[in-house]
């Protein structure tokens, strides 16, 4: 996983830039726990967490997204594909989330009205060592893997498609980790029960999900 | 006196009418090479390759100069086919006495070939591109020591660029009176071997594609190409960002083609998908 961006200061608000400043809750839950993968295994999670150590708002928007064609305004054809633009708001509250859980509060985002196009979520790990932390099985005709793997390192995922017009009535937004995209290019087959070794196929696929842009969908929710 | 003073005012104040001339150019690395990097900073593939497109067509339709305001001043609508690996740049229209100002709403589209016409192509580069229904067709060289790999690879993801602005993101372009406005569309052909679709700082790289040569001739193909699952490759490598269904490098290389249209040299637009890439 690719290292965390240095902070970056958000977008001034006032007279100059039109902008004013605001607050909203930012929530954040798991998807589905249980699904079927593009290799055929059924996947059943019994422990999803993410530990979430920075969220950040900006107005560029990515150029490879699901959301591109409906609701992005913005996605630039540029050297580095993505430019990510003025940061409009952020949470620094570091949190340890437990996706199989109710949805959690995760901090108040403090910004700037305007425009949202992107955001970006950091991963660090938390006094246990992870960034993630997954258990499980996997089934495919008859065959059922027992799986685990704590994911270390760190990583800065951006680019997440975020469209909003963000205004001072606050409100919250919702971020829901689409836990279908973390293992959705596993393959089980002759894997063995326990910890996912470093090589092993579905221990790969988890990493590139977990900085799956897709696999994290912020929504705003009406104040 | 009163009605002469008027005629001079309207003379000055005017729109006025200027010229515009717009060029396609593939620049360097699609006309000469993409040579490796000679350090981490350097421009160029960070795996050791030299890359030597011997053909790079493009389909281009649909140029539009306009105002954000809906107010049209020139369109060139042709399917036309453009060698840009052909030292250039080269013609893509002229238009003459456009009402001056600035057009801040200029837009173009790469489109997959159907009856498409020769820009600068030849009459085979044509034929080549309307047979296979592509959109971009890159054929070409990667060596590095004494191994080199050759690919020659169709692709027909669709796009319309809008919006374009320069590289001082000031948006379109400037007729003025009694002159003339050059504009640029610029290819990027390096863009063909990022490494990642969604990091603001890609790298250029060879060696995941050279390896997906599993019949040991030496000629990437496409089918090769689809059989290399992502997940198969360091996972610092080959990001996808949120881009759905790129699961492998020909899927990726598919999606890097919707990056290659620029304006002006390094200046950009933005992108709007017309369909899936394939």
């Amino acid at each position: 996983m690719r290292r965390i961006a240095p902070l970056l200061l958000l977008v001034a608000c006032g007279a100059d830039t039109g902008r004013a400043r605001t607050t909203f809750e930012l929530t954040a839950a798991g998807g589905d726990a249980a699904y079927t993968n593009a290799h055929g295994w059924r996947i059943e999670l019994v422990r999803a967490e993410l530990h979430v150590t920075s969220i950040r708002f900006f107005e560029g928007a990515p150029l490879f997204s699901r959301l591109v064609d409906a609701v992005l305004p913005r996605a630039y054809a540029h050297p580095g594909h993505y430019a990510e633009g003025d940061a409009l708001a952020e949470v620094l509250r570091p949190h340890t989330i437990d996706l199989l859980g109710p949805p959690v509060s995760i901090g108040v985002a403090n910004g700037v009205t305007g425009d949202y196009a992107s955001a970006e979520v950091t991963l660090t790990a938390n006094d246990a060592g992870y960034v993630a932390r997954i258990a499980g099985t996997a089934e495919r005709d008859g065959t059922v893997v027992d799986f685990s793997a704590d994911v270390e390192g760190e990583a800065a995922i951006g680019g997440i498609g975020f469209g909003a017009q963000m205004d001072t009535a606050g409100g919250a937004v919702a971020l829901v980790v689409d836990l279908t995209k973390w293992l959705d290019r596993a393959d089980f087959e002759g894997v063995t029960d326990g910890a996912l070794a470093p090589d092993a196929q579905p221990r790969r696929a988890l990493e590139r999900g977990l900085v799956n842009t897709a696999a994290y969908v912020f929504e705003r929710v009406s104040p | 006196m009163k009605r002469l003073l008027g005629l001079v005012l309207l003379s000055a104040c005017g729109p006025g009418a200027g010229d515009l001339t717009v060029s396609v150019y593939g620049e360097d690395f699609i006309e000469q090479l993409i040579p490796a990097a000679s350090s981490s900073d350097d421009e160029g593939l960070v795996d050791g390759y030299t890359i030597r497109y011997s053909k790079f067509l493009i389909v281009l339709a649909d140029l539009t100069v306009a105002d954000r305001h809906g107010e049209v001043a020139a369109t060139e609508p042709k399917l036309q086919v453009w060698d840009v690996h052909a030292p250039g740049p080269h013609r893509l229209a002229t238009f003459t006495d456009l009402p001056a100002g600035r057009w801040d709403a200029v837009s173009i589209a790469m489109r997959r070939a159907a009856g498409a016409v020769a820009g600068n192509a030849s009459e085979s580069d044509v034929a080549l591109m309307n047979d296979g229904g592509y959109s971009i067709y890159a054929a070409g060289t990667a060596d590095r020591g004494d191994d080199t790999y050759a690919f020659a690879w169709g692709f027909d993801a669709e796009t319309r660029f809008v919006d374009c602005v320069d590289a001082d993101e000031q948006p379109g372009v400037t007729i003025p009176t009694g002159g003339r406005a050059a504009m640029q569309i610029t290819i990027h052909g390096d863009h063909l071997f990022y490494d990642d679709l969604q990091s603001e700082d890609p790298s250029l790289r060879f060696e995941a594609i050279a390896a997906a040569d599993t019949n040991e001739d030496f000629e990437v193909t496409l089918t090769e190409l689809a059989a290399i699952d992502l997940t198969s490759l360091p996972s610092d490598r080959y990001g996808t960002g949120g881009a759905p269904d790129v699961n492998d490098l020909r899927a990726f290389e598919a999606a890097l083609t919707q990056t290659f249209v620029h304006f002006q040299g390094e200046g950009h637009c933005d992108q709007r998908r017309l369909d899936d890439q394939r």
